[in-house]
């Protein structure tokens, strides 16, 4: 418990997070750098779509990564709202740009995937709507985020518009199940044999490890200049100065 | 976690309850809306007057095999859509997907006509979520075939 | 061999515009709060030598 404690001081937290920007980076590079080797050089081209099915290693790892970030920015916001806890309104704020990052690159690759596959560039089926929607989940929290600081009130609001967005996250994952769409099922599943062969998978698990390793740099980067947005006139803040 | 704590995770919860239940009468009501296309057999049970000439639908299924007609010297094509129960001829003028082919999934936008042709304004491919380099799939296919006649 | 790898099977163009676009976007989203965090403290400590003085 006493790590929990401490942890909630921002002064300590923002020492942590300090300590944990070249681990991070560090992993985001190496993995990238393997994923795309591996993705792009190594991985055979598929039965069906040839060389184009590469895309995958961009594609997935986006959305897989904008339903992540999504997930714990309402856990964010249930510890803001519920405990009152100003490191994690820190962290909600700072997860925000890059997972609309994320979403808006999801929809981007699997447009570019779509077109020579499918056949379009967009389609109005469950799975592309609900993306949409959740990247207009992060721009609308941002906006409101933006707007209540600054006519001084706090963010009870836009926490709120967080925990009720999650219900979207079980509908982008469950679409393709549910509905009949044209974006194909899950290749990835916590709960079956993954439907991609071991030479393909790597790389995409590479990918996705990278992709994490991404959202942890930025939300340390940001977090620590959340901290010290909050704390500028604290004595710590002028010690480190 | 003192008093405070818990009747806010109660008020939370409530609140997020009510919301998901409303979302989920929202989407039963919604069920045929969302999805993307009928089905051949879908199609054929829909009494043959509520599909009219000029509503745009949307039919997802399979290439036939041994179906396709290519037209000599145009882009016309025509195919037989199919679910394994119904299936309906489908007339195309146009650049088709790298992915069409005999047997594959894909999804046709149009127009159904009386006579039953379906005269698509739009041919889209759909993909399965496996993927396997070309010598590999032949294997596992094979193997899925002798395991179902095994069993 | 190399030109081959490039061209991709004839999805070149839909490709690399989905590897660079994607990473360009994700190392805006590194630099740009890095720059940003920079002037705060900047910011920060001039006005912390503008008071002492």
């Amino acid at each position: 418990m006493n790590i929990f404690i401490k942890l909630l001081s921002t002064s300590y937290c923002y020492r942590v997070l300090g300590r944990l920007v070249i681990p991070s980076a560090t992993g985001a590079v190496v993995l990238l750098l393997l994923g795309l080797w591996g993705g792009l050089v190594m991985a055979p081209a598929d039965y069906q779509q040839g060389d184009g099915f590469r895309i995958i290693y961009v594609h997935v790892p986006s959305a897989f990564l904008s339903m992540m970030v999504y997930s714990a920015m309402a856990f964010f916001a249930f510890l803001a709202l519920v405990f009152r806890i100003k490191l994690a309104n820190c962290a909600l704020r700072a997860s925000a740009p890059i997972g609309a990052t994320f979403a808006f690159l999801a929809l981007l690759t699997g447009s570019l995937w779509g077109k020579p596959m499918w056949g379009t560039w967009w389609i109005w089926d469950a799975r592309l709507t609900s993306e949409l929607i959740l990247l207009f989940l992060y721009l609308g929290y941002m906006v409101l985020d933006n707007a209540l600081r600054q006519s001084g009130r706090d963010s009870r609001a836009s926490c709120m518009l967080v925990l009720v967005g999650v219900i979207n996250i079980p509908i982008i994952h469950f679409s393709v199940i549910w509905w009949n769409t044209l974006h194909q099922g899950p290749s990835l599943s916590a709960f079956a044999k993954p439907a991609i062969v071991e030479s393909m998978l790597w790389p995409l698990l590479v990918m996705l490890g990278a992709y994490i390793c991404i959202y942890g740099l930025v939300l340390v980067i940001r977090m620590r200049m959340e901290i010290l947005k909050m704390d500028m006139k604290s004595a710590w803040v002028k010690g480190i100065l | 976690m003192n008093k405070i704590h818990h009747r806010r995770i109660w008020q939370l919860s409530f609140i997020l309850l009510g919301l998901a239940l409303a979302m989920l009468c929202i989407l039963y009501g919604l069920r045929q809306n969302v999805n993307l296309y009928f089905t051949p057999t879908q199609l054929k049970a829909q009494a043959p007057g509520i599909v009219t000439e000029d509503k745009t639908i949307k039919i997802g299924g399979l290439v036939a095999r041994h179906s396709i007609h290519r037209a000599l010297g145009s882009l016309s094509v025509k195919f037989f859509i199919t679910d394994g129960g119904a299936s309906y001829p489908v007339h195309y003028r146009g650049v088709l997907p790298d992915l069409f082919r005999e047997g594959q999934g894909v999804v046709v936008e149009g127009h159904l006509m009386p006579d039953g042709l379906f005269q698509a304004d739009r041919v889209l491919a759909k993909h399965d979520e496996n993927y396997a380099p070309p010598g590999i799939k032949e294997k596992i296919n094979r193997a899925t075939k002798e395991a179902k006649h095994a069993a | 061999m190399l030109e081959h790898f490039f061209m991709m099977g004839g999805y070149a163009k839909y490709i690399w515009p989905a590897v660079s676009i994607s990473l360009v976007l994700l190392a805006l989203n590194i630099w740009w709060p890095m720059r940003c965090s920079k002037r705060l403290l900047q910011d920060l400590a001039a006005r912390e030598e503008g008071i002492n003085e």
